[in-house]
């Protein structure tokens, strides 16, 4: 897969974000940075704030205080459709797609950002020629994602593994310079995960992409993450390489719930 | 002044026929996530069966029987059909309400036609005096019964077991499921629930302030579901709030309709969606609906 | 349409063949057809063209509107007084009807733009209900904006006229000899405005804004995280529905050659919802084939009332025609639900052949 356009990869910059709920914090002054080109993978246990994270930096969520910069300009407090439009593309957990239409027409959609055909336009039919340009691109990138042969199939009838392809896929559709996955890989055998983690590692390499993910599943997050930030408590609870994670004693114990005591090898062990 | 109160006092009885059928409306939606668009033809239903059968069996049995014959085919509805449709899929479920007030409609216009059906009714035609002021009857004991009815109903939801298995529901559906209500014992309870509340109200609307049951009863019986969306539709407190801002309103309207002539006549008809209109302009989901935690 | 909805390639070669075949059909048939079966195919017509905007309104973008008969009021009445003369108690433009025409769609379409910050903001039945108070608005406005409308009588409606040729009975035209009076003529101006409703609509769902309505109605989150503007979006389906409907009304108008208030009910919205439901909500086709049964059923009931044991003329002993075709179609709707959600568009998609079908693990890279 080739890139089409000479896109940067997106600096993200979250400084002090909290997120609040009828006055529970889900997240609490959350501050890291992922550099360009990098990918940043976001852990903690169940309920520490990572898919509120995710959905804070989309848009979706009201932040309550603190600010998020994508490539040093500020995305804070703009709606989701805004967002996308910076550049910023998201999968979905439990995968939000069209499952009546087509595998094509489901990534298509994916293209909304850079197409332009109104309503009046297309109705005139002269929305023709643009969506035969975007449907080659789209179909790479389908190949690109092992979905060339079900293409036209309603995206009901797909795998679960499919579909989860279908979601990154079609965030590759935004051509986008900062990508969010919320647990791409949730649900998958060992086989299409790590066949998924190639597929994020390789977009990353062949279109400059800042990848920032969320997972449980730890051999994929130290297989390819560069960095990594723990949650827990909506509070961050260390950020550094995959190794400096490996080893930390917060981390060790928020995941296990008990303090640090001598002979935690095999916890360790756990985490790699 | 005397007719000030005359007009509050109608007002206040209207409203509360519109929030009995307002309350049917939004038990069942709260219950079973339906919209019904058959409610106002049930209502229909139900006084038509009470006008007919009155002359021939007297008022009582004859509210009774059409109080039953309601309650019944609202639960013949939930029973035969609905439950034949996935309850998740609340689309198709509304939509099937929507065959069903077809089918209602079209029998009941044919067999009401153009007539206006006497209820029979005991305070028909009766007036009371308040020293000045000059009530209809049934305007004083739709005061009196409507808020009795409404405290019988939110005694149910407390002490019954079934109104404790219809709150659990209403909160979580599934998790009420798991926990053992019988979900089917629920929606059936709501619809019946819903039937009767609407036949009361349908007494109450073809008493005051057109007597007799005719096809354009229906039609004002319409005029509830403004009345729940303005009170925001998960809320049955919402649902009389509503009712009784419509009932006032169109009262008030329709009294001062020479001095709003230059609006049109039959203004009271409308008024009660140009309020909602207004109201979903700032709210959009009612005064006391549920507002939406993400935005998007 | 989806491209799920389109046929597979070795289905279209035949359907193609259908089609042509169908639209020699229709050209031919006011050659040989009497003005009953005309008229009852203008009427089809028109209810064709309101239910496709419908259909691309509930059934794409999933916004439940039971304003159309509203919309369809603009349109009717539009067209009415802006080509209407003034006298006998109305008023009206004199405007060229043609002009007249597109002017009363576009009017529909500033109105669906007026009340789109409602709809754009409301869900699900809040927007049932809300536009359910249009149509009642617009009734009481209909009956009371005299000048305008005429009142509850209403008024009558200039002919189309195109070009010094106008389609009514007054045109001296004579064609394979059959004398062409409205009917005839009229039948030829709405099957092109229908057809091209019908490409236009097409057009709309199987491009970019189909696809974002039909993300939209499953998920507004997903479809605004792929960039798609909701609220401008919403705006944009209603004031494109809005104006199907208005062009219905013009239609409606025309074949009627009458406007009056009493017929743009909650009934017409009903009838509407019903075409679309019948039809299979998001199909063009579908639409299509759900107004025709709609609006023929009725007629034929009462044209053919001696034959059918349950239907009499009005005031017999049975029903009459209308109350017949009520029943029919509601129950119609309850079975569809029941047994096939996807209407007359699904049941045709399910005649396809079987190779298509595979299972889905053959597919799995």
């Amino acid at each position: 897969m080739t890139t089409t356009q000479t896109q940067t990869a997106a600096e993200l910059r979250v400084e002090d974000v909290s997120v609040v709920f009828s006055g529970l914090r889900a997240l609490d002054g959350v501050s890291f940075t992922v550099r360009p080109g990098t990918i940043h993978a976001v852990i903690g246990p169940n309920g520490a704030g990572k898919t509120t994270l995710l959905n804070a930096l989309s848009g979706i969520y009201r932040v309550a205080s603190g600010r998020i910069m994508v490539d040093g300009r500020e995305v804070t407090g703009l709606r989701p459709d805004r967002v996308a439009r910076r550049g910023v593309a998201r999968t979905f957990q439990n995968i939000v797609v069209s499952p009546v239409e087509s595998t094509l027409d489901n990534l298509m959609v994916g293209r909304h950002r850079l197409t332009r055909s109104g309503i009046a336009a297309t109705a005139l039919g002269l929305g023709r020629g643009e969506q035969r340009v975007h449907e080659a691109r789209v179909r790479d990138i389908a190949e690109f994602a092992g979905l060339s042969g079900v293409l036209h199939r309603p995206a009901a009838s797909l795998a679960y593994g499919d579909l989860k392809r279908l979601e990154f896929a079609r965030a590759l559709c935004l051509e986008p310079r900062l990508l969010i996955l919320d647990e791409p890989v949730a649900g998958m055998n060992t086989a299409e995960s790590a066949e998924l983690a190639r597929l994020v590692s390789a977009a990353r390499d062949a279109l400059g992409l800042t990848v920032v993910f969320v997972e449980h599943d730890m051999g994929v997050v130290m297989s390819i993450a560069d960095r990594i930030t723990v949650l827990d408590f909506g509070k961050v609870v260390t950020d550094g390489t995959p190794e400096h994670v490996r080893q930390h004693p917060e981390v060790i114990s928020a995941y296990l719930g008990a303090p640090m005591e001598s002979g935690n090898d095999q916890v360790a062990e756990r985490l790699s | 002044m005397t007719r000030g109160v005359e007009i509050l006092l109608s007002g206040v009885s209207l409203g509360l026929l519109y929030a009995l059928i307002a309350l049917g409306f939004v038990i069942v939606f709260k219950a079973t996530r339906t919209v019904n668009f058959a409610h106002a033809s049930f209502l229909l239903f139900g006084v038509w069966v009470v006008a007919q059968t009155s002359p021939h069996i007297g008022f009582a049995a004859a509210v009774a029987l059409g109080l039953v014959a309601a309650g019944t085919l609202g639960l013949a509805v939930e029973r035969l059909l609905l439950s034949r449709v996935d309850g998740r899929k609340h689309d198709a479920l509304a939509i099937l309400t929507i065959g069903v007030n077809v089918v209602l409609t079209a029998e009941l216009s044919w067999r009401i036609g153009e007539s206006v059906l006497p209820l029979g009714a005991p305070w028909d035609g009766h007036v009371l005096h308040f020293g000045s002021v000059v009530l209809p009857l049934s305007v004083i004991l739709t005061i009196l019964t409507v808020p009795l009815l409404i405290a019988g109903l939110a005694a149910v939801l407390r002490h019954t077991g079934w109104g404790l298995a219809m709150r659990a529901s209403i909160e979580d559906r599934e998790g009420a499921a798991l926990a053992g209500v019988r979900l089917k014992r629920v929606s059936a309870g709501a619809w019946i629930a819903a039937g009767i509340l609407a036949v009361a109200a349908g007494i109450g609307l073809a008493s005051f302030p057109s007597p007799g049951v005719a096809v354009s009863t229906g039609t004002a019986a319409i005029k509830a579901l403004p009345a729940a969306i303005i009170g925001g539709l998960d809320s049955l407190g919402g649902a009389i709030v509503g009712g009784l801002v419509i009932g006032i309103a169109e009262v008030t309207v329709a009294e001062y309709q020479d001095a709003l002539s230059f609006l049109g006549r039959g203004l009271g008809d409308v008024v009660a969606y140009v309020i909602m209109i207004c109201v979903l302009l700032c709210r959009p989901s009612g005064l006391f609906g549920a507002k939406e935690v993400s935005r998007a | 349409m989806p491209e799920t909805f389109r046929l597979p390639t070795a289905g279209r070669v035949p359907a193609l063949c259908a089609l042509t075949a169908a639209l020699v059909v229709l050209l031919a048939l006011p050659l040989y057809v009497s003005a009953f079966w005309l008229n009852m195919g203008l009427f089809a017509m028109a209810a064709a063209v309101g239910a496709i905007g419908l259909t691309i309104l509930l059934g794409a973008a999933g916004q439940l509107s039971l304003g159309h008969a509203f919309f369809v009021a603009v349109g009717a009445y539009g067209y009415a007084f802006l080509a209407g003369e003034s006298g006998g108690g109305v008023s009206g433009l004199g405007l060229p009807p043609l002009l007249a025409a597109v002017l009363a769609v576009l009017l529909a379409g500033v109105c669906g733009l007026l009340f789109s910050p409602v709809s754009s903001r409301l869900r699900g039945i809040y927007l049932g209900i809300a536009s359910l108070g249009l149509v009642f608005l617009g009734h009481h406005l209909l009956q009371n904006m005299k000048p305008v409308t005429g009142g509850f009588e209403g008024r009558t409606v200039v002919p189309m006229s195109i070009g010094g040729f106008s389609f009514s009975d007054q045109a001296d035209v004579t064609v394979l000899g059959v004398p062409f009076g409205a009917a005839e003529s009229q039948w030829y101006l709405f099957l092109v405005v229908t057809v091209g409703a019908a490409l236009l609509g097409r057009n709309v769902l199987r491009g970019r804004p189909g696809r974002a309505l039909r993300l939209m109605k499953d998920s507004e989150i997903g479809a605004s995280a792929m960039g798609v503007d909701i609220r401008r979006t919403k705006a944009a389906v209603f004031v494109l529905s809005s104006m199907y409907a208005g062009a219905a009304g013009v239609l409606t108008a025309l074949a009627f050659q009458r406007t009056v208030p009493d017929y743009f009910s909650l009934h017409l919205s009903v009838s509407y919802l019903v075409m679309v439901i019948l039809g299979g909500l998001g199909s063009v086709g579908g639409a299509i084939a759900g107004a025709v049964f709609v609006v023929t059923l009725p007629l034929l009931f009462s044209r053919y009332a001696d034959s059918l044991p349950f239907v009499t003329g009005a005031g017999g002993q049975g029903l009459d025609a209308s109350t017949a075709a009520q029943f029919v179609y509601g129950a119609v709707v309850i079975v569809a639900v029941i047994v096939q959600p996807g209407g007359l568009a699904a049941l045709a998609g399910a005649v396809r052949p079987l190779r298509s079908r595979r299972p889905a693990a053959a597919a799995t890279p």
